[in-house]
């Protein structure tokens, strides 16, 4: 495990070297890292990029988190879509100083998908390929699971022992047991939605406690998620008109918000115009006529 | 772990002085004041009363520290010194402590006179409170600081000059006889003492002299003393300290008092409670196991000893463990076992505090330095601002999208049957065509077949048939108690600022005033939420979406008073309330007994709206039975948050 530490180049600073592009190089070399285990050679995909990850607000759901890790405890955030769970995981992994790994949810996932898969390579030779969580687990990172509801009960069975004091995963394909590095910390996301059409198993949710409600920022807290995110720099106008929008729409969340902030921006650029109407023309534009002209 | 101890410690001449700040009902301090004297190492104790008290101190130093009482002093001139007495209160603690310690000191009252009322003790000093029992052993330096700071902001009563050199003269006096003395005095108080003890000046002003009667000292009922925050912000955990404090002076323990063990006796009590009213699921061995790891790194990352208050340690347990064992953990950390509810009532009127006795009658007039108290707002002609609880506001938002988030799923969802493969080696057919992965999956598995994908039996589902159609304006009808025939006396409207747009309307089973008379609790039999929201402070955003409504979206009739809905009564007429302003679909959460009448039915059929049932299980539990309390409470103002004392006593009153 040491020799696999020290060669990973994504454990010095916590970060990919790559952060351009995390798959292949500029002159389209792989980044995935070649290691042997047990004898069996793996392909680790990289971590995520988290650089200049912000956290606006919520503070204490940050100590929450946090908390939670430090006892070694998996967690999941739960809220809408767009809240910022996602933002909050790489904020976490950031402020841990460790690599993030995303693992994406959905219907088709399979045990396999979340240890081993195989691929032929182009010698013909069966190559095999671990997941985010199994690169999270071997290099001490920090592995999200995003959308959790939605993958199928089968698939989350592999978790258990993950998520409990063993701390370990098995690949039958490759015949491997991985005990995590000390580091390794692990959370997940999910919808109300998701959670109420199809309940996480009962052996997965009671390993997944905490389970914390990120509630949706209020107005404030958006307006100073679009100023970090390059709104500071935007025409004082715009800005104006956007917190006036914001302050009579309902039900916007952060996602929506910056990208009705980021579209009226370009088309002022493109055709200069009252910054009143860029917002109300994003707004419907991004969120739909209801919704986008409600704070109009 | 222990609580903060880093009291402050002068060497005046021969002798020694020990200060320890007390914040009235904060058991931390009473923790400090218990370690100190068990110390041995004192031989005084001074504490902050007029020293006019002096003669009649043996009624605090015999009364019983754990119970809650008053002791009313009669001061010349007519008006009342009261001193509260609380078990966490480190000022009668220290004069109990003083006499039952197995090495006892003299206690001596070393304050300054005052012909004004006391005004200070009725009432802990939230802001304060939480502020010092989080530091740790930092406490006292910021306390001081931030006291300074109080100082320099507002103008301070000239007279606590007075009343810090007097104070600070007595010690210095006490300490020059080279006698140890223990100084349990307000915070407040500090910095202006230890200026003047070690630069003693000429004092500024020389002390009212002013006589005192005979004091009586009051027993306050439990619940009246919990309500005021007499117990702490944590009754259990004060009443452990009581029973650790017992045990230290008749048995010799230890002194220390271990709030990690204190916590643990905490969860234990609870689990013994939850054992008997909740089934197993809801408290598994390991999400109780995760609870204790969680609620202890959360203190740890925080630099708290204890948890601020029981909404803290609350909602920690909503989000390792379940709703069940939360509200079991708040029953067992809000009680306090051996209260006896008989005695007198604190009852709050505006800027004071009233001590009542059981006939209603005012014994003691005191006051409280809350500021976030809705003091100022009680006389005001037109009384109180009121707005709904902010956990009414919570679980409102709540249920209401959880409710609208299944009725649209419901209402899109179609059955389908939903054609599945399955995967086997090529014998002849390609079937549904090369399964990739399973042939790779062969392959490493050293077996070259091909794999196709065969259909396999076709199995039922339920699957999305469409786009979702709701305006998110949709009307959500909640009823409690389908049998119930609620009249028009007993409903209510909660219309929006601007206009008559009824965006809410309430029939309850019964209304009652709770919690001094400052909050209104109603129990709700059904309601009609038009526009969803029932939080002031949406209400522009509110304003803002209904201008895009048609005219006929918009409920401006009460609806007992509407003709089109006269043939209506009791739930039915919440619910075709409903379906009038209506777009295309309302939900109706309901107990399954509830069956729609006909007249709904064609009611709804006749203006093409389609009826979503929910179900209360569909809706989590506690919520729902949340909901059909409506709490309205203080506020500063009409469209602000209702105070923060006003919000926790509904935390404590709330089902």
């Amino acid at each position: 495990m040491n020799t696999l530490r020290n060669r990973s180049p994504y454990l010095a600073n916590g970060r990919s070297p790559h952060d351009t592009d995390p798959a292949l190089t500029a002159s389209g070399e792989s980044l995935y890292e070649r290691v042997t285990l047990h004898g069996v050679t793996l392909h680790l995909p990289p971590p995520n990029s988290t650089a200049d990850t912000a956290f606006i607000g919520q503070e204490s759901l940050v100590t929450a988190c946090e908390a939670a890790w430090a006892t070694g405890l998996a967690f999941a955030l739960e809220s809408p879509p767009g809240n910022g769970k996602t933002t909050l995981a790489a904020h976490l992994a950031q402020r841990a100083g460790q690599p993030l790994y995303t693992i994406q949810g959905h219907e088709e996932l399979t045990p396999e998908d979340l240890v081993v898969t195989a691929r032929i390579s182009g010698s013909g030779d069966v190559e095999y390929v671990g997941s985010p969580l199994l690169a999270a687990m071997m290099r001490g990172g920090v592995a999200l699971f995003d959308e959790i509801a939605k993958a199928p009960a089968r698939a989350l069975a592999t978790l258990v022992p993950v998520l409990d004091d063993r701390r370990s995963i098995s690949s039958v394909l490759a015949g491997i047991t991985v005990r995590a590095h000390p580091s390794f910390k692990f959370c997940a996301t999910l919808n109300p939605s998701d959670s109420a059409r199809q309940p996480l198993p009962d052996y997965i949710d009671e390993r997944l406690r905490p389970l914390l409600q990120l509630p949706r920022p209020d107005a404030e807290s958006i307006v100073r998620i679009v100023l970090n995110a390059g709104g500071a720099r935007a025409d004082v106008n715009l800005l104006k008109a956007f917190r006036e929008w914001l302050s009579a729409a309902t039900e916007v969340s952060p996602r929506a918000a910056l990208k009705v902030f980021r579209y009226a921006t370009a088309l002022l650029l493109n055709e200069p115009s009252l910054p009143a109407n860029a917002i109300a023309q994003a707004s419907v534009a991004v969120m739909g006529s209801q919704h986008g002209r409600a704070g109009v | 772990m222990k609580a903060p101890s880093d009291t402050l410690q002068l060497r005046l001449g021969q002798g020694m002085v020990t200060l320890v700040p007390s914040v009235h009902h904060c058991t931390a301090f009473s923790q400090v004041v218990l370690e100190e004297l068990m110390s041995g190492s004192h031989h005084i104790v001074a504490v902050e009363l007029p020293d006019a008290l002096q003669p009649h101190l043996h009624l605090l130093q015999n009364g019983a520290p754990e119970k809650p009482a008053i002791l009313v002093v009669p001061v010349e001139g007519g008006t009342t010194c009261a001193v509260p007495v609380s078990p966490a209160d480190s000022i009668s603690n220290a004069i109990w402590l003083a006499s039952h310690a197995p090495s006892p000191c003299e206690v001596v009252c070393i304050d300054a006179p005052s012909r004004e009322q006391h005004h200070e003790s009725f009432r802990p000093d939230p802001s304060l409170d939480y502020y010092v029992a989080g530091q740790g052993r930092r406490y006292l330096a910021a306390t001081l600081a931030r006291m300074n700071l109080k100082r320099d902001e507002t103008p301070a009563d000239p007279y606590d000059l007075v009343r810090d050199e007097h104070m600070a003269a007595r010690l210095l006096h006490l300490a020059h006889a080279g006698r140890h003395v223990l100084a349990v005095i307000g915070a407040a108080h500090h910095a202006g003492i230890v200026s003047w003890l070690t630069s003693p000046r000429t004092p500024v002003a020389q002390p009212q002299e002013c006589s005192v009667g005979h004091p009586v000292l009051l027993p306050i009922a439990s619940l009246s003393a919990r309500n005021e925050g007499w117990y702490d912000r944590i009754p259990y955990i004060t009443w452990l300290f009581q029973e650790h404090q017992r045990r230290v002076v008749t048995e010799g323990a230890p002194a220390l008092f271990e709030c990690d063990q204190a916590l643990m006796l905490l969860l234990e009590e609870s689990l013994e409670v939850a054992a008997k009213k909740l089934e197993h699921q809801e408290f598994s061995v390991r999400r109780v196991a995760v609870f204790e790891r969680y609620v202890h790194a959360q203190l740890r990352l925080r630099g708290h000893w204890m948890p601020q208050k029981v909404g803290e340690l609350h909602s920690w347990a909503m989000e390792t463990v379940s709703q069940g064992f939360a509200r079991v953990l708040r029953e067992v950390a809000e009680s306090y076992p051996g209260a006896d509810d008989s005695g007198h009532h604190l009852v709050r009127k505006g800027r004071v505090i009233q001590v009542m006795d059981g006939k209603g009658r005012v014994i003691v007039t005191g006051a409280t330095t809350d500021e976030g108290s809705p003091a100022e707002e009680v006389k005001r002609p037109n009384g109180f601002h009121f707005v709904p609880a902010s956990e009414d506001q919570r679980v409102h938002r709540r249920c209401y999208a959880r409710a609208r988030a299944i009725a649209h799923v419901r209402l899109a969802k179609a059955r389908t049957h939903e054609r599945t493969t399955r995967s086997a080696a090529f014998l002849a057919t390609t079937g549904l065509g090369l399964d990739v992965r399973a042939t790779i999956r062969a392959r490493a598995a050293g077996r070259d077949s091909m794999m196709v994908r065969l259909p396999a039996r076709p199995k039922q589902s339920d699957q999305l048939t469409g786009p979702l159609s709701c305006d998110g304006l949709c009307p959500v009808c909640f009823i409690f108690d389908p049998s119930m025939e609620i009249g028009s006396k007993q409903s209510g409207c909660f219309f929006l600022k601007q206009g008559t747009v009824y965006a809410s309307h309430y029939w309850f089973a019964n209304t009652e005033r709770v919690g001094d008379g400052k909050v209104s609790r109603s129990r709700t039999a059904y309601f009609t939420a038009l526009l969803r929201e029932i939080a002031p402070y949406r209400e522009n955003a509110i304003q803002a979406r209904i201008q895009h409504l048609p005219p006929h979206r918009l409920c401006r009739t009460k609806p007992w008073l509407d003709p089109e809905l006269k043939k209506f009564s009791g739930a039915a007429l919440a619910i075709a309330c409903a379906i009038k302003y209506a777009g295309d679909h309302v939900c109706v959460a309901a107990p399954r007994e509830l069956v729609l009448s006909r007249e709904v039915t064609e009611f709804a059929a006749a203006r093409s709206v389609r009826i979503a049932r929910i179900w209360p299980e569909d809706l989590n539990p506690s919520d729902f039975m949340r909901l059909r309390w409506d709490y309205v409470v203080p506020a500063p103002s009409a469209y602000s948050p209702p105070y923060l004392w006003a919000d926790e006593l509904v935390e404590r009153l709330a089902p």
